[in-house]
């Protein structure tokens, strides 16, 4: 009897558990399965007539010059926005952290440009970044006498334009992060250190940034799912160019699957990329985690 | 108890409400099945500027030949509402019982993604467009009516140009009535203050012009090599190689000419005339195509490329701008860009065949080519009306209707998007320095081997 009213009991939480599941399913599960399916086929998205091809889709990834390229440039994008973000949001959300006149605002200004979408801050950075005398960045050279530079008409200048511009975007929003972590840490530990005799740089690696590692986690972990999935802005500020020197691998799995039409390629591609990343992940999160542990 | 019997009474209302306003919308938001197709369509299907009240048509007299058909018409549409009100408000008037389901979506890459989920499923429209994007999906899918035999494509209406752009076979799949033109856009005041008298008629002579230009410390040129469509190479390709040989595109895929052959002389001419000799430069790569214009309208250079598209941007920024727009000459003669615009076609599935043809015959009746010039604003080329052309453009259009026109998408056979990609990708790179005329060439050798084999 006792076992039967804890099964009806285990039920009944059960239901609650049913909408989110079946959202999950339709939404990630099916069509996770269906990727991978349609990876060993030569399924173009319009005829419903399509065969099995091994490995062949596979093998093409690795053997296209795009695909490479895409793969080099998702992976430089997110390492680099994953370190440049993490080194300033500490020191922005110990600034944001001190208590002025100006508080909010200071805040304010620093996440708003996170709030703005990706797509639409690219187009304007594309207009401030423009080769021509016009543009904004050269318009202000011109006024100090210099000639327009080409920002983003090079391959490593586009690259480094769009790194640069995720910076700007990002960096507010990962400092709010830490901003919150920073507020939970108690004054007693700063008070008991002061009282013996810590500096304020003995206090900032030995208090702040230890008790930081739960937030250097989730940023950290945000960062790099959020850089490794990056489309909008690369193609927003680029379209990918000069040439496909800016593709990032989203942009090759849709440009290959719904433009050309290549949804073995496109898919065979995904596929690889949700493996990477699922490693990716993995490995960060239990390294971090550890790291944690070992902290406190 | 008495809780949890009211919770559950609370959670059946809930999901009842839930599951019937799910039921209630479905009829809006679904695209109209072929068999919900002889319902009139919801309000919210309409487009505002169409005169949608069955009321209304009904008091008015509706002429006798449209009386007998009615029912509901399905249509994706590659252009927006307010676009299309002009051609569904003639249509209305012609047919006062035939009730328009409008969809859109906007071109092209959107469009093309959802006609094929939606023709993929099942649920295609009566009437849908064809692009040269979407062509032979289309074609060879077969979910496209074939319309060799309709009356406006056998008695001269539509140019035969059409009929090869968007048919396979010998038979013509889409009804398109007008084009787009592009080519040089030159700003006359310019060309008069630095002495230039003529429109340069071969490559050399533009190559002079730009020099002339650049002496006199004026911007000759820009261009930023992001549309394979309007560039220099593409009418280059069609004075210099296509001119020469009709059948080299079909030679190529039949493997007995190769697109580095073919490409290397254009794309060289370009590279080695324009770039090489400081014309234009790699830092345009990075420019928009908006910027460009604005640039030309507040006379900043002298020449950009461009298309009929540009026209109304060219004229707001600066109404009283003295341009023009001449072909890109080659070595003898002078190719334009252009195109046939995106056609008509009828869902090989649809239960409202009858409908749609009624529909097709009346974009192709003067009527309709009045309402689409006036909706659409592309260049007729049906017989039946001869709209007033801006004197900017009036010269290309006419080249282009005799033909002196290339845009490569039109000519390639199958592959268009890969090969279109990976054409100004290479056009970017040669550009910007990274790669040779013969390695941008040969990349869609490469690309056309690799997509074939798949």
């Amino acid at each position: 009897m006792k076992k039967k009213r804890k099964l009806v009991k285990q039920i009944q939480y059960e239901i609650f558990f049913l909408p989110a599941l079946i959202a999950f399913t339709t939404f990630t599960i099916i069509p996770l399965i269906k990727t991978i399916m349609y990876s060993v086929t030569d399924f173009n998205g319009i005829s419903h007539e399509y065969r099995f091809v091994g490995l062949k889709n596979f093998i093409g990834v690795f053997q296209d010059e795009v695909m490479r390229q895409a793969l080099f440039n998702t992976l430089f994008y997110t390492f680099c926005t994953m370190l440049l973000i993490n080194c300033l949001s500490i020191p922005l959300a110990i600034f944001l952290d001190k208590k002025t006149k100006l508080k909010s605002a200071e805040r304010a200004v620093f996440f708003f440009p996170s709030i703005v979408s990706a797509l639409l801050l690219g187009y304007i950075w594309g207009y401030i970044l423009s080769p021509l005398p016009t543009g904004a960045a050269n318009s202000l050279l011109g006024v100090f006498g210099l000639s327009p530079i080409g920002w983003t008409s090079t391959s490593w200048g586009a690259r480094l334009c769009i790194i640069a511009v995720a910076v700007w975007t990002s960096t507010g929003w990962h400092a709010t992060v830490y901003l919150a972590y920073l507020q939970a840490i108690s004054t007693e530990y700063y008070e008991a250190a002061s009282i013996d005799g810590a500096s304020k740089w003995k206090q900032f690696t030995q208090i702040t940034i230890p008790l930081l590692a739960p937030g250097f986690t989730v940023n950290t972990l945000l960062l790099l799912t959020n850089g490794l999935k990056v489309y909008d802005l690369p193609y927003a500020l680029t379209k990918g160019g000069p040439g496909f020197s800016n593709y990032t691998v989203t942009q090759v799995i849709i440009q290959r699957g719904i433009s050309e039409k290549q949804y073995g390629a496109s898919t065979a591609l995904a596929t690889i990329f949700i493996i990477l990343v699922m490693i990716i992940s993995c490995v960060q999160f239990m390294t971090m985690r550890k790291r944690e542990e070992d902290i406190s | 108890m008495k809780r949890k019997v009211i919770s559950l009474i609370l959670a059946a209302v809930m999901l009842g409400s839930a599951l019937t306003g799910c039921g209630g919308n479905g009829g809006n938001e679904a695209p109209a099945a072929p068999a919900e197709s002889s319902q009139p369509a919801e309000d919210a299907a309409e487009p505002e500027a169409a005169p949608a009240e069955t009321e209304q048509a009904e008091e008015t007299a509706a002429p006798a030949e449209g009386e007998d058909l009615s029912g509901t018409l399905s249509i994706l549409s590659w252009y927006d509402e307010t676009k299309a009100a002009p051609v569904l408000e003639a249509f209305k008037a012609k047919y006062p019982n035939v009730t328009v389901d409008f969809q859109y979506s906007p071109p092209v890459a959107d469009y093309v993604e959802k006609l094929s989920t939606l023709l993929y499923s099942g649920a295609g429209p009566d009437i849908f467009y064809m692009a040269l994007e979407n062509r032979e999906d289309l074609i060879k899918g077969n979910y496209v009516e074939d319309l060799s035999n309709e009356p406006y494509m056998t008695d001269g209406t539509i140019p035969d140009s059409v009929k090869t752009t968007y048919g396979a076979d010998g038979k013509a799949y889409s009804l398109a009535v007008d084009c787009w033109v592009g080519g040089i856009f030159y700003n006359k005041d310019i060309f008069d203050q630095v002495g230039i008298t003529e429109e340069p008629k071969t490559w050399d002579e533009l190559l002079e012009v730009c020099q002339k230009l650049k002496d006199a410390g004026i911007q000759p040129i820009m261009d930023n090599c992001q549309d394979a469509a309007v560039n220099f190479t593409a009418p280059l390709y069609g004075s210099e190689v296509k001119a020469g040989n009709a059948n080299i595109v079909q030679d190529i895929y039949d493997g007995k000419a190769t697109f580095k052959d073919t490409w290397t002389t254009p794309i060289t001419m370009w590279k080695e005339g324009l770039i090489d000799n400081g014309y234009l430069t790699a830092d345009m790569v990075g420019a928009t195509s908006d910027e460009i214009v604005t640039a030309f309208a507040t006379g900043q250079v002298a020449m950009i490329l461009s298309g009929s598209w540009n026209l109304n941007t060219i004229d707001t920024i600066n109404p009283d701008m003295n341009y023009k727009c001449m072909g890109i000459p080659g070595t003898k003669e002078s190719y334009y860009c252009g195109a046939i615009n995106v056609g008509l076609c009828i869902n090989s599935a649809s239960q409202n065949k009858e409908l749609a043809k009624a529909f097709l015959e009346f974009a192709a009746s003067p009527e309709g080519l009045e309402a689409q010039y006036k909706g659409y604003g592309g260049f007729t080329i049906a017989d039946g009306y001869t709209p007033d052309f801006p004197e900017e453009i009036k010269d290309a259009v006419a080249n282009v209707k005799e033909g002196k026109y290339y845009i490569p998408m039109a000519d390639w056979l199958s592959y268009t998007e890969s090969l279109r990609l990976t054409y100004i990708q290479g056009l970017q790179d040669c550009m910007v320095g990274t790669i040779t005329p013969e390695e941008a060439a040969a990349r869609m050798d490469d690309k056309l081997a690799e997509v074939s084999a798949e």
